[in-house]
């Protein structure tokens, strides 16, 4: 009986204290997460992410251009060290797309 | 609220409730001596069933009193403890304990706040004495003095530079990307083993991209900070079966570490000095030069007579030199003192040391240096409640050299790899370097002017807690209370002043890193023992735990450095980088541990565990354990005779390994323009619904001690399983991004352990005790759900480690010539055995020795390729390939095509430790009560066929690829003089 009011008394209370408090979650603190920005994202934040945007088209934008031309029949890439400008993106011989990183990155 | 009020007055009510009164009506005295007549001083005598008892004095002598109907349990470390009623007790009975040889009344941690004797364990739990630890041959760090001796263990340095640096798996490959390595709890603190670069990527470039860590940058592991003359004992939960109730950290195995504490009895004061000398264990050697030779380097006609003529001026002028043996031949100086100061009363136990150490290195300016202080304190406020405090303070500094792979050749092997022994790299009169024209570095000037230091402030504080709740013939009830702080801040200091040649574009780089990193941890249980009769009681325990981890780093990488200078500000250029990372790990357990008259020891425990790097923080993850051990000679089925004690046992437990720091988060990175701070999503996906990894362990094995202990078997057979292990999975660039954490695959290690352990000789004059064991453990990767992913190395055209469906989860893939991948081997060994003897003639000289043998395993051997590229190998010149071109030629020519070479078996058999000592008891001097002299060789003669600076060696560090050899810091032996003396 004494053993069972100690379980009542002392661990019961602590369990639920312990299991209901001390949930925690601390994020990514090195860096701003999509999952942050996702829902409700402030206007500061807003602006980070066009500046980034900005900052990002700069910099891939030459890439993307090569792209939707050569998609687009706009011009032909000729390029000694890439040749898959003119086989998988016009679909030369039997090529085709693949999931490689060449296309929309560096 | 007012319920809480009433617990916690509940609380304080039960912890200081007094004692029960006791009727103590008898007066019991006596004397305990070991077999050979030796007083025991320090064994316990208690009332079973309660706290109350008492201690030997130093003459073995006790008094108590007690009940007529108690039962007096006497007991001492190392000896087989003896039960007697109070009412048969004579007056100054002589008690003879006998020797427990074979540990079987050893008491082993079977939960969070149990224990049990090592008779009834259902588990296999291997243990380090502190004489095992660290008295054959001292190793420089706690953790190099694990090697060796850890049945099932796979343990490897990664590299020979000052202050340590050391892989432990044990029972094979635990994961892939996530944690691979134990748990180390010292007196009940969860204690801190990360490895903290000190930003020598930003110098070494030797990953890619421009990162100023990465995984090669050889730091040493923070568990190295301890010391081992600290330490008691060792036990090690090898797997989910044993270390299931520590949860979620304790996938990868558990190493309790229990540090020395005050008894009762006299204070003894023991000073012991230790004085040794640190050389290089193996050198490869250099290429001879000729004329021919040298002019053999050269690009062109012009260049090849002008490197003839080179050679021909060095030849003449007597500068042909072994730069080898200058930068890696260092005699290190080695010095250790520690004081301690140890004793007590019966109620208060205190022990004090206080010890420091400096170390030189085979490399000039490089070495070690550790000092500490530790003071613990036991104390039984009264019959109920007793407490143990247990504090360390350690300052260690390591100067550790630049070593290991780069690619930018400013690393000592990386330059000398390329320094024929005719180039003149020694200073002028002015003390100024020349340039080396046959690198990008040169090695002596590098190690004369750089700095790469890391420097820790340490403070571990640990409380342990008892108090006796309730008390009645048949029942009590405690609450264990264990926790504590491991708190540290590490400075890591990176210099490369301006004058060095490979500096000559960043003009001089200072890399300052400043971490500190708090980790904390408690543990809240009750226990109660429950005697139903004297052949049946149970324990149950159930508590609560909690984890947290607070780590920050930050690194600023300073270019353009002004000349004398290492404050960062004093520089053109300024590049910062931080990492923070932080968890809280929350448990719940419950265990029950019944002993049916020791016939039947049956355990079943369950934990909660949830973790804040978890994808759902909220939910606990269910983990179980179970085990049984059945012992056939108390139960009748053996008769007495010839085995004492046999014993068979099966143990299942799980656990967990929690996802990496920040895996569930799609960061972004910065991408600024135009004065705008801005945001980019990075290349990595997150998963919100990542899960921890989940191992699920199956031993069983039988345990026979034979011939009154004098000799003993263990046979241990472990399946262990790893569920959802973690892996990071490239994704197609389709999808908007590089790569994602996944829960991707399982794996399995079985093996098999055994292990003997014997008193062959006892007699008088001469006592040999043994012991001998043999592992090994074979991995399969049972089941993955994305395409096969290589984990480490330099790729197939040198051999890298491979995960793949159906292979070993350490394999090694590489080239076969003809242009397909294949499997070259495996990391993991053959078998593994060790032995360690100790012989004593006279009482009075010992001889220890520890002798290891790994059988097989391969190394992925760059540095060997290294040299040939660079025309300095040894072997260069020999002729033993079919085209009939020089070896070095040869192999050169298939770098990058053909990996067979360079996957090399790194099998090795390694006379670890061995030491002779010699113990004065009878000495002139009256306060002098004991002198101890000795000699020590420390990894002193190692067969092997492996061809590089040694076998064990880790370019990347801790992780799964291990073994993997790029020019690391060769590692050491030593030789050391012991003297101490006792007051």
């Amino acid at each position: 009986m004494k053993k069972n009011t100690i379980l009542y008394r002392l661990l019961l209370p602590s369990l639920v204290l312990f299991s209901q408090a001390c949930k925690k979650d601390y994020g990514d603190l090195n860096h701003a997460t999509v999952e942050n920005f996702i829902a409700n994202a402030t206007v500061p934040q807003l602006n980070n992410l066009v500046s980034g945007t900005e900052s990002g088209m700069r910099g891939e934008v030459t890439l993307y251009l090569d792209d939707v031309g050569i998609l687009g029949r706009d011009f032909y890439r000729l390029n000694g060290a890439e040749p898959r400008y003119v086989t998988d993106m016009v679909g030369g011989g039997q090529a085709t797309l693949t999931g490689d990183n060449f296309y929309i990155g560096n | 609220m007012r319920n809480l009020n009433r617990t916690i007055a509940g609380w304080i009510i039960l912890c200081l409730l007094p004692a029960l009164a006791f009727s103590q009506n008898k007066t019991i005295s006596g004397n305990i001596s070991d077999p050979s007549g030796h007083p025991i001083q320090g064994a316990s005598i208690i009332i079973k069933q309660t706290s109350h008892g008492t201690v030997s004095d130093a003459e073995g002598n006790f008094t108590l009193s007690a009940s007529a109907r108690a039962t007096i349990v006497i007991s001492s470390a190392g000896f087989i403890s003896q039960s007697f009623k109070a009412d048969d007790w004579a007056d100054n009975n002589r008690i003879v304990l006998k020797e427990d040889i074979a540990h079987l009344d050893e008491v082993v941690v079977t939960g969070l706040a149990t224990t049990v004797k090592r008779r009834n364990l259902a588990n296999a739990v291997a243990t380090i004495s502190s004489k095992e630890l660290n008295g054959g041959a001292p190793a420089q760090t706690f953790d190099a003095a694990l090697e060796g001796k850890i049945s099932g263990a796979s343990i490897n340095a990664n590299s020979g530079a000052p202050g340590g640096g050391i892989s432990v798996k044990l029972r094979g490959t635990t994961s892939i990307f996530g944690n691979t390595q134990p748990l180390y709890v010292v007196d009940g603190v969860y204690v801190d083993n990360t490895s903290t670069s000190a930003g020598l990527n930003a110098v070494t470039a030797a990953a890619p991209g421009g990162a100023v860590t990465s995984t090669q940058d050889n730091p040493s592991s923070r568990i190295a900070d301890l010391r081992a003359e600290d330490i008691e004992n060792i036990e090690i939960l090898k797997g989910a079966s044993a270390a299931a109730i520590y949860g979620s950290k304790a996938a990868a195995g558990v190493i309790i570490i229990t540090t020395k504490k005050g008894k009762a009895g006299r204070t003894k004061i023991s000073v012991s000095q230790d004085i040794g000398a640190i050389t290089a264990r193996h050198l490869l050697g250099v290429r001879q030069y000729n004329a021919d030779r040298a002019a053999s380097r050269g690009a062109d006609a012009a260049d090849s007579a002008r490197l003839r003529q080179d050679f021909l001026d060095a030849q003449a002028a007597g500068h042909i030199y072994n730069y080898e043996k200058e930068v890696y031949g260092n005699t290190g100086f080695a010095r250790n003192t520690v004081l301690s100061v140890s004793g007590g009363t019966a109620n208060t136990g205190v022990y004090f040391s206080a010890s420091q150490k400096d170390e030189g290195g085979i490399v000039k300016n490089t070495g070690y240096r550790n000092s500490s202080l530790r003071l613990n304190i036991d104390h039984r406020i009264n019959d109920n409640i007793k407490i143990g405090i247990s504090t360390n303070y350690v300052n260690s500094s390591a100067d550790r050299g630049l070593t290991g792979n780069d690619n930018v050749g400013a690393s000592f092997g990386v330059a000398l790899s390329s320094t024929p022994d005719f180039a003149q790299l020694h200073p002028d009169a002015r003390g100024d370097y020349p340039a080396n024209p046959f690198g990008t570095s040169n090695p002596l000037q590098t190690i004369a002017q750089m700095t790469n230091n890391e420097s820790v402030n340490r403070f571990i504080t640990g409380i342990n807690l008892e108090a006796l709740l309730q008390k009645n013939d048949k029942s009590n009830t405690r609450f264990i209370a264990r926790g504590g702080v491991d708190f540290y801040n590490l400075s890591t200091t990176a210099l490369f002043p301006g004058t060095l040649q490979f500096q000559a574009v960043n003009k001089g780089t200072s890399i300052e890193g400043g971490t500190t990193n708090l980790n904390t941890n408690y543990t809240l249980s009750l226990v109660n023992t429950f005697t139903a009769s004297d052949k049946l009681s149970f324990t149950t325990s159930a508590g609560l735990t909690q984890e947290t981890g607070d780590y920050k780093n930050l690194i600023n990488v300073a270019t353009q450095v002004i000349s004398g200078q290492s404050n960062v500000d004093q520089a053109g250029a300024l590049n910062a980088t931080e990492l923070k990372q932080k968890y809280v790990n929350q448990g719940l357990f419950i265990q029950e541990e019944a002993n049916i008259n020791d016939l039947f020891s049956v355990t079943g425990g369950v934990r909660f565990d949830r973790s804040s790097n978890n994808g759902d923080v909220a939910k606990y993850y269910v983990y179980p354990k179970a085990g049984v051990s059945w012992n056939l000679t108390k139960m009748g089925i053996l008769k007495d005779g010839i085995v004492d004690n046999l014993k068979l046992r099966v143990a299942y437990g799980q656990a967990n390994n929690v996802p990496v720091y920040g895996s569930k988060f799609t960061s972004f990175g910065i991408s600024n323009i135009s004065g705008f701070p801005g945001l980019l999503i990075g290349s990595r996906e997150g998963r919100a619904d990542i899960k921890p990894e989940r191992q699920a362990e199956l031993e069983t094995g039988i345990d026979i001690s034979l011939l009154k202990g004098r000799l003993g078997f263990v046979f241990t057979y472990y399946n262990k399983t790893i569920q959802d292990f973690l892996l990071l999975n490239a994704l197609p660039s389709s999808s908007g991004f590089f790569s994602q954490w996944l829960n991707a695959g399982d794996l399995r290690n079985r093996g098999v352990e055994l292990g003997m352990t014997a008193r062959p000789i006892q007699t008088k004059n001469l006592v040999w005790n043994t012991s001998v064991n043999f592992w090994l453990n074979r991995s399969k990767v049972t089941r993955l759900s994305i395409p096969s992913v290589p984990t480490g190395g330099f790729g197939t055209g040198f051999g890298t480690f491979q995960i793949q469906e159906g292979r070993s989860a350490t394999q090694i893939v590489g080239l076969d010539g003809s242009g397909n991948v294949v499997q070259l081997g495996d990391a993991e060994p053959t078998f593994q055995m060790n032995t360690y003897n100790e012989i004593t003639f006279f009482e009075k000289l010992s001889l220890r020795f520890l002798l290891h043998w790994k059988q097989g395993g391969r190394n992925v051997n760059l540095t060997q390729i290294l040299n040939d590229l660079g025309g300095t190998s040894p072997d260069y010149d020999k002729v033993t390939n079919k085209q009939n071109i020089p070896d070095g030629e040869y192999r050169a020519g298939l770098a990058a095509s053909d990996a067979r070479p360079f996957v090399q078996n790194s099998g090795y058999v390694r006379l670890r430790e061995i030491g002779l000592y010699y113990s004065f008891t009878h000495l002139p001097i009256n306060y002098i009560k004991g002198l101890r002299v000795g000699v020590s060789l420390n990894n002193f003669f190692t067969a092997t066929k492996y061809k590089g600076y040694d076998p064990e060696v880790s370019n990347f560090g801790t992780g799964l690829s291990s073994g993997v050899d790029v020019d690391p810091y060769p590692s050491s032996k030593r030789a050391d003089f012991h003297i101490s003396l006792d007051f």
